[in-house]
């Protein structure tokens, strides 16, 4: 299955005009650029307005990782661990607001594991905050009275099957 | 159809409520178009899908919590489909707080000890008239609690969500009901599956003659109760006189039995559709004559077994048994000499440790004691300590882990 030719350069093309070239075994774990290459709509360079040059920069570092297979068996525990490791630090961005626009590329590009360790990281982030500092953080409008929030807090609306 | 609403536990969660700054337009979906905040954190938090994956990856308790943060927000959490899917996500949120029972009442009485500060300090009471009677927790396995009802009813119930289940009559248990509660077990394990059971032994044969020992289960999958005998052979009435000491992992009912130095661990698997009863190598020497002074805990998937470093010794042993393990391997040593000196002269693990929970992070792992009368949280590995609220000289054992989670009764 591998296409080990040295494989086919998918060019890409952020928001800003910036283009990156990608290996075409990387880039296939974005489901939205996989199936333009299907559709064959990969003959040009892939346009991406919704990406900035900084945030796919991060993203294809994320999926070259992400694409490295291990050789061997005792190999691939290695890889595990190295991984695990990389995601870890992967996630751990100076800006918070990058976090957000991983997740949104996440999101966009449709690569599943990018998502599910962005969300991770912004639920990490907010899980340990109260009430009012989750409003606070996301500046969130309290929309409820006063009554209603009393209510809120003491009643437990949970709709079963 | 079974599954009623408590009547107890009001998640009055914070006092004081907070009005915002901004007066204004009550708003939708979208309260966020502040230009403080980057325009992808307004893009993320404003698109509803975005924010339900976030939020799915919340622990349970915080998603309690967070319903107060907006009307938008509030539907989030609380829609049938949310807590589904949320209930669907394996894993097990470490313990928000601990359950105690207040001591010399007649009644029974729980008050929740909170371990996130977030919860008020006082205002979660379980204190469930089910039938006019008050329920006796007799396990909480990894969220949900098991209680019995006098004179004859047994619940299952999720405190977190108010939700109480009784369990239907098992005809073939004809007992006396007190008899029943002890060797009553619950098994509850989301990892593994949405569906609890719960599981009842009864040795039968007389002093003399043991001719089997018979398994009645339940299951919330199918809904009903079904019956077996233990596979093994010679059938060992022994271990089961010990059954009432056991606890849920991995995919079996796991105790401790015998005297002296010679102590073994029983492991009942309850997977199939016979259960099968086996010894398993207890690999550590725990150097002290007294079963009362070793005990077994199940917190985070691990199997923890406590026992004393030598007889009247004041150094404790933790050990660890780890999914797909087999064999125990040292993990903590506890002096208790650094949380009260002098030691008391008589005090055994059985009736002094109330509980071990393993923490997300190392340092967060903590035990419940009970010394002097009082009962204290020891963080295992900065080695402090602090007294549990000193209401009354509590006692450590009937204490239960309160876990938060979404798992329907």
């Amino acid at each position: 299955m591998s296409s080990s030719s040295s494989s086919k350069m998918i060019e890409l093309r952020s928001s800003d005009g910036e283009t990156f070239h990608v290996e075409e075994t990387v880039v296939l774990q974005s489901e939205t650029i996989k199936q333009m290459i299907d559709d064959d709509c990969a003959n040009a360079a892939i346009p991406l307005p919704n990406v900035t040059s900084m945030t796919l920069a991060k993203v294809i570092e994320y999926i070259k990782k992400h694409a490295e297979k291990p050789k061997d068996d005792d190999d691939k525990k290695v890889a595990e661990e190295d991984l695990k490791k990389f995601d870890a630090e992967f996630v751990k961005v100076d800006q918070e607001s990058m976090l957000f626009d991983l997740v949104r590329a996440a999101n966009y590009l449709n690569i599943k594991s990018l998502l599910d360790l962005t969300c991770q990281a912004v639920a990490d982030s907010i899980k340990d905050l109260s009430v009012e500092e989750v409003r606070k953080k996301f500046n969130i409008q309290n929309d409820f009275t006063p009554e209603e929030e009393a209510k809120v807090r003491k009643e437990n609306a949970w709709a079963f099957d | 159809m079974e599954t009623i609403l408590g009547p107890f536990s009001e998640f009055h969660v914070g006092s004081e409520v907070v009005t915002s700054d901004d007066d204004g337009r009550a708003s939708s979906e979208e309260h966020i178009t502040d230009n403080k905040l980057p325009s992808s954190v307004c893009t993320v938090m404003s698109n509803t899908d975005l924010l339900i994956e976030i939020l799915l990856r919340l622990p349970v308790i915080s998603l309690l919590l967070f319903k107060s943060v907006s009307k938008h927000w509030l539907s989030l959490i609380t829609s049938p489909n949310f807590t589904l899917r949320r209930s669907l996500i394996p894993n097990i949120d470490p313990p928000s707080g601990l359950f105690f029972r207040f001591p010399y009442q007649r009644d029974y009485l729980y008050d929740l000890i909170r371990l996130d500060i977030r919860l008020p300090a006082t205002s979660f009471r379980f204190e469930t008239n089910l039938e006019g009677s008050n329920a006796y927790i007799l396990q909480a396995c990894n969220g949900l609690l098991l209680c019995y009802v006098r004179p004859d009813k047994y619940y299952v119930c999720n405190p977190s969500i108010n939700l109480f289940k009784m369990l239907p009559q098992c005809n073939d248990l004809s007992l006396e009901p007190s008899k029943i509660a002890g060797h009553m077990k619950m098994a509850f394990d989301p990892t593994k599956s949405p569906h609890y059971k719960v599981i009842h032994s009864t040795i039968i044969g007389d002093d003399h003659f043991v001719s089997s020992i018979q398994i009645h289960t339940y299951s919330s999958q199918t809904r009903n109760w079904s019956s077996s005998l233990v596979c093994s052979d010679p059938i060992p009435m022994r271990p089961f006189l010990h059954f009432d000491d056991g606890i849920y992992w991995n995919d079996g009912i796991h105790w401790l039995t015998g005297f002296f130095a010679e102590c073994l661990h029983y492991k009942l698997d309850i997977m199939n559709e016979r259960p099968v009863l086996t010894t398993l190598q207890l690999s550590v020497n725990l150097d002290d004559e007294y079963p009362w002074n070793r005990k077994l805990f199940e917190t985070r998937g691990c199997l923890l077994l406590l026992g004393m470093d030598g007889t009247r010794s004041q150094r404790l042993n933790i050990y660890e048994m780890r999914y797909g393990y087999s064999e125990w391997s040292f993990k903590y040593l506890v002096n208790l000499n650094d949380i009260i000196m002098p030691f008391p002269e008589e005090w055994f693990i059985g009736s002094g440790v109330g509980c071990i929970a393993l923490g997300e992070r190392e340092e967060d792992s903590f035990m419940v004691l009970g010394l002097n009368g009082n009962v204290i949280l020891y963080k295992i590995v900065s080695k402090t300590s602090r007294e549990l609220p000193e209401l009354e000289p509590w006692s450590p054992v009937g204490s239960f882990l309160f876990t938060a989670c979404f798992a329907g009764v």
